[in-house]
């Protein structure tokens, strides 16, 4: 694999593909060979892009503003698609592929099982990685699932598919069987045959998916990998990306930094600022006034972030909030300036 | 019932336990139901944890949090009468695992312990503080999904009188002024109304920001900012623009919301405790409706 990747990961509503089509579009201006991915079926990457493409599982060339010296390439995973992709790989053989593809129960588990599809964003990355093509692979974390859970996906698919559990359904004995009893009794007997009958099948992948889950843990665990944390300067979101951090920490997973979106100017928490506002609360025109107490308004507001924010420990980088909202690949650019940093070479690459 | 549904992070656990706390100063006897186990409740309702039988907590009302372990072990012992409930742990476990497969049987134990509560007619209003808009159609669909997979199974069995509490609950959506929320809202009220029988009550806007001027002030505002100004006074003309811009953008946002079902404003409050802000939160429903 010769690209470096950033998996940007955090809260929900945090502005997360927002994010992660600035860094792209900001690095690709800047000169390098960028891909932006995600799994996101709401289609936000392409909104954000000033997109309107069908979803595509390969990569398409984005335009940039001119002046911009590198490229920028989007993929918008479709994850059933992938799903499918994965069992052909894996299948030992085409009658288990051709007997997984058309089980009663394949479309619910790869559809329901939100883990999966983070498992494979980043099994995609890996391919789309793996040649020279890019210098810098952005990966935008689906928005359903906890951002905890998605770095444990290879594990949890691991678990899923090689589970004693799934043994117990398909040779109920000894200890499973008040399970098969119990599930029997809620379901019927013949939802717990179905069920039986796709693990069995996917039994015949486990061997292959031990492996492929473990090249992408390997992946995720190396230098050349690198996690951002979104977050807003807001309470909540602060409390849960120290949680994300510490987490990623425990694991070992390289934190590049973490981005707060959608900041107040810093120059509210000016001495000077707090002044010149009060003075202008205690000017002759009511309209001079009235501006003075927005000031010391929005004042008060940033002082709350700043000391949201302050918990978060370094690297961090803010992105201020826009007051004509995001529109268009100019804006992502110009946004972008403050996290160029984030995007340039960093260790193992 | 009542559902209260939204985005992740509009303040759904704030309005629940606002409205639960309003409902109950007119002397309701209201029970509020977590059903993500996030803890969220509980701080919001000022005590350190929640069990899954209902508590009494500080704003009048009782609260409670579901886990599928418990829920299951309920339905075992109320319905199928299995002796070896001290093992549902495991099992419990093992249910999780098939429930991936299975759509609707984590939901329908989850939706079940509400309905449960409504049957017991202990309570005259029981809140559910579900989970986000993604998930919610999920748990009120559970019902009918348990029919379509299993037609025969037990649980189907079980899911007539679920359906019939469905069918008389109401739902509140959360949202903020935003451009995700609001286009989530309106993908639930299509959703909610073509896959369940829930009616949506209203559209509750929470933290819109104050309007700092009237329109004549801003047409000054306007003239003023343009007149040479010390460079310290242009900092705070462009941060009250900053504020109207923000408060804009709310709007614009909330423009795109149908008239029906009516909506509901909250202002947003700066606030550093939970406690003080489900206070103005409740002031502010109460006010309203």
């Amino acid at each position: 694999m010769t690209a470096r990747l950033l998996i940007v990961t955090g809260a929900g509503g945090v502005g997360k593909t927002t994010i992660s089509a600035t860094l792209g579009a900001a690095a690709a201006y800047a000169g390098e060979r960028v891909l932006v991915i995600t799994v996101d079926p709401a289609r936000r990457l392409a909104d954000a892009f000033g997109l309107t493409p069908a979803r595509t599982n390969d990569p398409v060339e984005v335009a940039l503003p001119i002046g911009g010296k590198g490229s920028l390439s989007v993929a918008m995973i479709d994850a059933r698609h992938a799903w499918d992709m994965l069992v052909t790989q894996l299948a030992p053989d085409e009658t288990t592929r051709q007997r997984v593809l058309n089980n009663r129960l394949y479309d619910t588990v790869t559809e329901r099982f939100a883990l999966s599809h983070d498992y494979v964003a980043f099994a995609r990355v890996i391919e789309l990685a793996d040649d020279a093509t890019y210098d810098l692979v952005v990966v935008d974390t689906a928005p359903a699932t906890n951002a905890l859970d998605s770095f444990d996906s290879p594990r949890r698919m691991r678990e899923f598919f090689g589970s004693r559990l799934a043994r117990w359904l398909v040779v109920p004995a000894g200890a499973a069987k008040p399970f098969a009893l119990l599930a029997g009794r809620l379901l019927g007997g013949s939802f717990i045959a179905d069920l039986a009958e796709f693990f069995t099948l996917v039994g015949g992948l486990e061997t292959g998916l031990r492996e492929h889950s473990e090249d992408v843990e390997c992946m995720l665990g190396s230098p050349r990998c690198q996690l951002i944390i979104v977050s807003t300067p807001e309470a909540g979101p602060v409390s849960q990306s120290l949680a994300l951090r510490a987490h990623l920490d425990a694991r070992q997973m390289n934190l590049r930094a973490i981005v707060v979106n959608r900041a107040l100017p810093p120059e509210l928490l000016d001495p000077a600022f707090t002044q010149t506002a009060v003075a202008m609360t205690d000017d002759t025109d009511p309209v001079i006034r009235e501006v003075g107490r927005a000031g010391l308004l929005l004042r008060d507001r940033a002082r709350l972030q700043h000391d949201h924010v302050a918990l978060l420990p370094e690297p961090k980088a803010c992105v201020q909030l826009r007051a004509g909202g995001v529109s268009g690949l100019d804006d992502l650019c110009e946004m972008g300036q403050p996290l160029l940093g984030l995007c340039t070479r960093f260790e193992g690459s | 019932m009542l559902v209260v549904t939204g985005k992740g992070g509009v303040g759904k656990t704030t309005v629940a336990v606002a409205l639960a706390t309003a409902a109950a100063s007119r002397g309701r006897r209201v029970l509020v139901c977590e059903t993500d186990r996030s803890g969220a409740l509980a701080q919001a309702c000022g005590v350190p944890r929640l069990r899954y039988d209902a508590t009494p907590v500080p704003g009048g009302f009782s609260a409670l949090t579901i886990d599928t372990e418990s829920s299951l072990a309920e339905y075992v012992k109320r319905y199928l009468r299995i002796p070896w409930v001290g093992r549902i742990g495991p099992v419990a476990r093992a249910l999780d695992f098939v429930a991936v497969a299975a759509p609707g049987v984590r939901e329908v134990l989850t939706i079940g312990k509400p309905c449960f509560e409504v049957r017991s007619k202990k309570w005259d209003l029981v809140i559910v503080d579900a989970p986000a808009t993604g998930h919610v159609v999920a748990l009120l669909d559970a019902p009918r999904a348990i029919q379509q997979l299993t037609p025969a199974g037990p649980l189907a069995s079980q899911t007539g009188w679920i359906s019939d509490i469905l069918a008389q609950t109401g739902a509140v959506i959360v949202t903020t002024p935003e451009e995700l929320p609001v286009t989530e809202t309106l993908e639930l009220l299509q959703s909610l109304a073509r896959r369940t029988a829930v009616t949506v009550d209203a559209v509750i806007v929470n933290r819109l920001a104050p309007e700092p001027f009237t329109r004549r002030d801003l047409e000054r505002f306007d003239d003023l900012r343009r007149s040479a100004q010390p460079p310290g006074v242009e900092q705070v003309f462009h941060a009250a623009g900053l504020l109207v811009a923000i408060r804009r953008i709310a709007l614009t946002e909330l423009s795109r919301l149908p008239v029906s079902p009516p909506r509901l404003v909250v202002p947003e409050f700066v606030g550093t405790d939970s406690a003080s802000v489900v206070h103005e939160v409740t002031a502010a429903i109460v006010a309203d409706t």
